[in-house]
């Protein structure tokens, strides 16, 4: 697997093409957003008699309308891309990388390490994150750090546990044995061997990560444990919610869930081809 | 029946509970200041009458001294009182569990079957344009947020329909005479309906693609020439050893989505305001009662265990392999 | 006496790289009742997938692109999805290599069996099936309590074994024995095989043979055909292509056996087939052929040299000198020269 057959199977795909369109978009407004967005996350607008314009539908001046408190929903939007997408990256790099790193020792130096990881791995499986994750915000204090953190805490399962399966097939085989024969040391077989066969393992597994950290963050930031400095999707839901959108002001409630809807859905389209590429039965036709 | 393998998963299961209890302690002490003061009403301000109850729950002691009393009350069933309501933890967060307990267990009945049979269906059609859209579909509900999706269907059923309730698990004046009747009344199916169908949908995506995978896997292991061979048609060689085959990995790997099924329950319970141990440790972290919500964070994590054990006897059940005792 | 089998001009291709590729070429063989026929050949020279095409069992990047395949008349080709199933195992039935995974992990043996049996004979008590099952593990010398165990609870042996039961189960007119010990160790291997012998001298079944070892086919087939790149090149009674092998590449692989006897060193024909897309219309051996003139760039025809005994050669008539040449080892070191001053000039 290589850069080549990689861009390729991306230019095949439509939505994959699609999905990274999106994405892009994103990032973009991640970067920009603050600066182009019309009004602040948290302005309240009137219009030229000085009424604040509450719940109002969408409309060229705004595009998802307006809040119950005369905000604007787009706006909020834009300005709440960064921390979500902040979120998302770190959240999905860091537990992958740890995820990796464990699953390498334990599928390698096996033994004892193993034993230890692979209980770690499934207690991480057997805690319901949203209960850890909300006590764990909640006792250390909501904000972007901290979010990382309770996602990654649980987070770094499924990378641990496929490498490590990854690695324990592959020890098995000749060339291993070999380089273990020359007398290769065990962290450079680890490093030289191992390493860049998981990769592309653990490289699929990033977008995966991104897309749970988005939907994590928007669900904590949703239930009222989210940075408290910044407008993010979930708590723009949550205003929603609160506010009845559901009753006086639909599009309050479903812009910002199309948005966390879309974020996800592109980096699946996206890594779709991988899928077919990793597993050949998958290919169509 | 294999004891030693049976043996062994309620020796992991024992583990994983002593581990889950050890974090919950460790868990609210992690409070800034004095770790102690979670155990102590945080309204009650008066100094004296606070040094007053740290000394009567021993709150003074070495910390390992805390912890073990910690688990001898835990061995006696008691996880202290509610702040708020004076009431045993216990039965606050027991009347949560069956409520949370009804929803886990329909959740997964319809999200398994609706996936398994749409997976197996879409394996059987790979590449055709239903199979496409229901794919790709799957993508996008897989992406969505479960409360995005429970207010989606709210806002469609309730709001604009009128035909489903949307809050809470009854309306205010029922009266039922037995347990039975209460579970299984149609007001309370009534309000049941939304909530499951929210978790089902969120639920059924995972395993749905995974079956499909794993029957793509199957229908062309090498067994299958030789089924074909002896002159079995195609539907019998889908059924009978198609999904059978295929049923032995999904629930294998299918149960690390049960953790995440069962996480998302908690923005579910909100959304709906359903009574269950979800909305319970929201609704007890905002409200300071911190020990209800430790109370509920082991119930939820015993939850968890509990499906997860049930998923392994079942995967033991499906797969000869493991069932008898030569295996490894 | 009409054949069991006739196969006439079977073609056979495989989708690869884009494209669909020959893998078998202008077959013709026919097959008595009674009779066992060996396809021996090297990897990838087309025996397995010919043996998969009679029972229209190949994979779905296949196809048969031409010829036909007359069973007791009717051409299998042309057959009703409904009346194949039918045909299937009834009438021909295939034992296959590797029995470690043919069979599914999650039903017993003797229900396998008997799905077998309850396939084609619907009317049958489960009783009776069962009791044809138990029987059936015997006949191939596996004791009748084991009709309750899984595969993975059975050698490899055993499970080969399990195989031919179920392949007689019905008492089928032919049976195709793709690479049946291959995947065994050598005592499972003669085991098996001498089950598979016994069995079919008892019943009275047609069997083609496919393997890559040309010992097994000796001890075990009447007739013949050696395959190469999807074409069979020579085709006869075993002890007429034994004793005197007509086709250089039949001529190399007899020299490629060191027979314990032999005191000089055994023969390694130079290079390898061609590949799919590399088939063109002339003789597909000359690369390797120490004889080889410009003449067999053209179609080679089929020569018959003595009765029963055929091949497909431009020089059928030098097959005695031939013969002698290819006994010795130069022969074919100048066929590896040849080759390597081929590829230093491209």
């Amino acid at each position: 697997m290589n850069i080549q057959s990689v861009i390729e199977a991306i230019r095949r795909d439509k939505l994959a093409l699609l999905g990274l369109f999106i994405l892009l978009v994103f990032i973009f407004i991640a970067f920009f957003g603050g600066e182009l967005a019309p009004y602040g996350p948290n302005e309240i607008v009137r219009n030229a008699e000085g009424r604040v314009q509450v719940l109002q539908g969408p409309s060229w001046q705004f595009p998802f309308g307006t809040t119950d408190l005369g905000r604007d929903v787009f706006s909020q939007i834009l300005h709440g891309t960064r921390p979500v997408l902040i979120v998302g990256f770190f959240a999905a790099i860091i537990p992958t990388a740890i995820g990796t790193l464990l699953g390498l020792i334990a599928g390698y130096v096996r033994k004892w390490a193993d034993t230890l990881i692979s209980r770690a791995v499934e207690i991480a499986y057997s805690l319901p994150f949203e209960p850890f994750a909300i006590i764990l915000l909640f006792v250390l204090g909501p904000s972007l750090p901290t979010l990382i953190l309770a996602i990654s805490i649980i987070d770094w399962r499924r990378p641990a546990r496929v490498v490590r399966n990854q690695v324990m097939t592959l020890s098995g085989s000749s060339f291993i044995k070999a380089a273990r024969v020359a007398g290769a040391s065990t962290s450079w077989i680890v490093l030289r061997h191992m390493l860049p066969l998981t990769l592309p393992i653990s490289l699929i597994y990033i977008p995966f990560a991104f897309g749970n950290a988005v939907l994590a963050e928007s669900a904590l930031s949703f239930l009222g444990f989210g940075d408290p400095k910044s407008v993010s999707w979930g708590t723009i839901l949550r205003q929603a919610f609160d506010g009845g959108a559901m009753d006086r002001g639909w599009w309050w409630m479903v812009a910002p869930g199309i948005c966390i809807t879309a974020a996800v859905t592109s980096v699946f389209f996206l890594t779709r081809p991988f899928e077919e590429l990793v597993n050949p039965r998958l290919r169509r036709g | 029946m294999n004891w030693s393998y049976l043996a062994r998963r309620l020796l992991y299961l024992v583990i994983n509970l002593w581990v889950l209890i050890t974090i919950a302690f460790f868990l609210f002490r992690l409070l800034p200041g004095n770790p102690a003061d979670f155990l102590i009403d945080p309204l009650l301000t008066d100094p004296e009458r606070r040094a007053a109850v740290m000394e009567r729950l021993g709150l003074n002691d070495p910390l390992l001294m805390q912890y073990l009393k910690y688990l001898a009350a835990l061995f006696q069933g008691d996880l202290g009182t509610s702040f708020r309501t004076n009431l045993p933890v216990t039965e606050i967060v027991g009347r949560s569990f069956a409520n949370t307990m009804v929803l886990v267990v329909v959740m997964f009945v319809v999200a398994y079957t609706v996936g398994i049979t749409v997976g197996a269906y879409f394996a059987s059609r790979r590449g055709a344009l239903a199979e496409r859209i229901g794919g790709t579909l799957a993508l996008v509900v897989r992406g969505a947020p479960a409360f995005f999706i429970g207010v989606l269907l709210i806002m469609l059923f309730s709001a604009q329909l009128g035909w489903l309730p949307s809050t809470g698990m009854r309306s205010g004046n029922y009266s039922e005479s037995n347990l039975w009747a209460v579970y299984t009344s149609p007001d309370f199916l009534s309000h049941l309906i939304l909530p499951v169908a929210t978790a089902a949908i969120t639920a059924c995506v995972a395993p749905m693609i995974l079956m499909r995978n794993t029957m793509l896997d199957v229908m062309h292991s090498d067994f299958m020439d030789l089924v074909e061979a002896k002159g079995v048609p195609r539907r019998k060689r889908l059924y009978r050893h198609g999904v059978r085959n295929a049923l032995m990995p999904l629930v294998a790997e299918g149960s690390q989505f049960i953790g995440y099924a069962v996480g998302g329950l908690v923005e579910i319970e909100v959304v709906f305001s359903w009574p269950g141990l979800g909305r319970e440790i929201v609704t007890a972290i905002n409200t300071r009662d911190y020990l209800v919500a430790q109370g509920a964070f082991i119930y939820i994590g015993i939850l968890v265990m509990v499906v997860y054990f049930i998923a392994d006897l079942l995967a033991a059940a499906l797969d000869p392999r493991l069932r008898r005792s030569s295996a490894h | 006496m009409p054949a069991l089998l006739e196969i006439e001009n079977l073609d056979v291709d495989y989708f690869a790289n884009g494209a669909w590729q020959p893998a078998v070429r202008s077959v013709n063989f026919e097959l008595q009742p009674g009779e066992t026929l060996g396809l021996v050949g090297e990897s990838g020279c087309g025996k397995s997938t010919l043996a998969r095409a009679i029972m229209r069992l190949l994979p779905k990047n296949g196809r048969v692109s031409g010829g036909r395949v007359r069973f007791m008349g009717s051409d299998l080709l042309k057959l009703e999805e409904r009346q194949l199933l039918a045909v299937r195992w009834d009438e021909i039935s295939m034992v296959f290599q590797g029995a470690m995974n043919v069979l599914d992990p999650v039903y017993t043996i003797g229900d396998q069996i008997m799905e077998a049996i309850a396939e084609h004979r619907p009317r049958e008590r489960k009783r009776d099936m069962w009791a044809k099952a138990e029987q059936l593990l015997e006949d191939v010398g596996i004791d009748k309590a084991r009709a309750r165990s899984y595969p993975h609870e059975l050698s490899g042996g055993m499970r080969q074994r399990v195989g031919i039961a179920m392949a007689i189960a019905l008492e089928p007119s032919l049976v195709i024995a793709d690479e049946p010990t291959t995947a065994l160790d050598v005592i499972s291997q003669d085991n098996v095989l001498a089950r598979l012998t016994s069995v079919q001298k008892e019943r009275g079944f047609s069997m083609i043979l496919v393997s890559h070892d040309m010992g097994v086919i000796a001890e075990t087939c009447d007739r013949v055909a050696v395959m190469y790149a999807g074409s069979i090149v020579e085709l006869g009674l075993v002890r007429d292509i034994f004793h005197r092998p007509s086709h250089p590449y039949s001529i190399g692989l007899q020299g490629a056996v060191a027979h314990v006897s032999q005191t000089k060193p055994a023969i390694a024909i130079p290079g390898h087939p061609p590949a799919g897309d590399q088939r063109d219309s002339g003789c597909l051996f000359r690369q390797r052929c120490p004889f080889a003139t410009e003449l067999c760039a053209n179609p080679v025809p089929w020569h018959e040299v003595e009765e029963g005994h055929g091949l497909l050669c431009h020089y059928p008539e030098r097959r005695e000198e031939f013969r002698q040449a290819g006994a010795l080892p130069e022969t074919w070191d100048r066929v590896a020269e040849r080759q390597s001053l081929a590829t230093q000039a491209a």
